[in-house]
């Protein structure tokens, strides 16, 4: 072990070390980008040109959920829709309309009528385009 | 080759062993220590509000529906969204909210005042299998047969005794007004809910005026899937 390395077996060595991480390194980089299958499926040629997806009206309700029951007679209908667009908020006893906010959020306090509420909420943009959610909603007067 | 081979452990050696040891003898700085114990923090509050809005989503629910079966500890229901199981106890209370017959005895309402087809409101909380477990059952009297109610968008096109609504679908919509006390004018856009009478009028309930106006496209025919014969013209 005390013997002093020659320039050469040192040289040699290093040299064989930097192949060894060279392959190494070739062999990852071809695993990752064309033999690893996640690679593949993000192929941009496979999944064909970048389009914009058509911007259709939308209507998502964060609240309420469907089949709850409210101790309150007043509702908070909020969501999410178009900017600009008139929602029509209807029972068999009452309607009313909200405006979306120029983000496309709204909210409204909806009066219900007790025991059971059929509510349907109809979104219309301004070409008339519409949309609609129903909800099933019972107000109890009383608190169980 | 004993040179050359011992030589090689050796680098490799070095080249392993040193990063290794640094690497364990390095230890994650306090900001790192930090931001771990406030990602901590922040992981822990949102999975608390992520289960406050789950018990949210699951108590005070409501099954609304007609009795398909019924036993001493559940009732099947067919609902809206489909079939729904109701568990019941004794601690179940129950009401009976069907007109009454003239003359007939007032009887405490129980498991037993839940028949077959008969339309209930089950009131309670839900378990993660969709079970609604009862605190409080509520026969319904039969829903009446109302017509459903109707939803208009369009432009007011004539005012007279009933108005006309041109639609997005250029049909003309007549609407009796009489129910109704909101102030609309010629070319308003309106979205009216009513009932629609036998005479294919709509009996409107209520008016809203779109006070930022709207557009009414005019209807434009689809073309053709099939493509127009073309003439070439090949340059000579």
């Amino acid at each position: 072990m005390n013997k002093k390395l020659s320039t050469k077996a040192y040289a040699s060595a290093m040299i064989f070390i930097l192949i060894l991480g060279l392959v190494s390194l070739g062999g990852l980089y071809y695993f990752l980008n064309f033999y690893s299958p996640s690679s593949k499926t993000n192929s941009s040629v496979e999944n064909g040109p970048v389009t914009k997806e058509p911007t259709s009206l939308t209507l998502d309700l964060t609240s309420p959920d469907d089949e709850v029951l409210s101790f309150s007679q007043d509702l908070e209908i909020s969501g999410k829709t178009s900017p600009g667009s008139e929602i029509l908020i209807s029972s068999t006893d009452n309607d009313m309309v909200i405006s979306s906010k120029p983000d496309g959020a709204f909210t409204g306090d909806f009066n219900l009528s007790e025991g059971t509420n059929q509510i349907k909420i109809v979104v219309f943009d301004k070409n008339g385009d519409q949309k609609e959610i129903d909800r099933t909603i019972y107000y109890s007067k009383e608190k169980l | 080759m004993k040179k050359f081979v011992s030589v090689i452990t050796i680098i490799i050696a070095i080249n392993f062993i040193l990063p290794m040891a640094n690497a364990a003898d390095s230890t994650p700085s306090a900001d790192i220590q930090k931001k771990l114990q406030e990602l901590k923090t922040e992981i822990a509050s949102k999975a608390a509000k992520l289960k406050q809005e789950v018990n949210q989503k699951l108590t005070n629910k409501a099954y609304i529906g007609v009795v398909k079966s019924k036993s001493q500890t559940s009732i099947t229901l067919a609902a809206k969204n489909g079939t729904r199981l109701v568990s019941i106890n004794q601690d179940t209370v129950y009401q009976d909210n069907t007109p009454k017959k003239k003359g007939a005895k007032q009887v405490t309402p129980s498991v037993d005042s839940v028949k077959e087809e008969s339309n209930i409101a089950a009131l309670g909380d839900v378990d993660d299998t969709g079970v609604l477990h009862a605190r409080k059952i509520i026969i319904l009297p039969s829903p009446a047969d109302s017509k459903p109610k109707t939803y208009l968008w369009g432009q007011v096109t004539s005012i007279s005794d009933l108005a006309s609504i041109k639609t997005k679908e250029a049909s003309t919509a007549a609407v009796s007004t009489s129910n109704i006390d909101t102030k609309f004018k010629l070319n308003d856009f309106v979205i009216i809910s009513g009932v629609k009478n036998k005479n294919d009028i709509v009996e409107a309930h209520f008016l809203y005026v779109i006070p930022t106006g709207a557009v009414l496209k005019p209807k434009i025919s689809t073309p053709s899937a099939t493509p127009k014969p073309t003439t070439t013209s090949g340059k000579k």
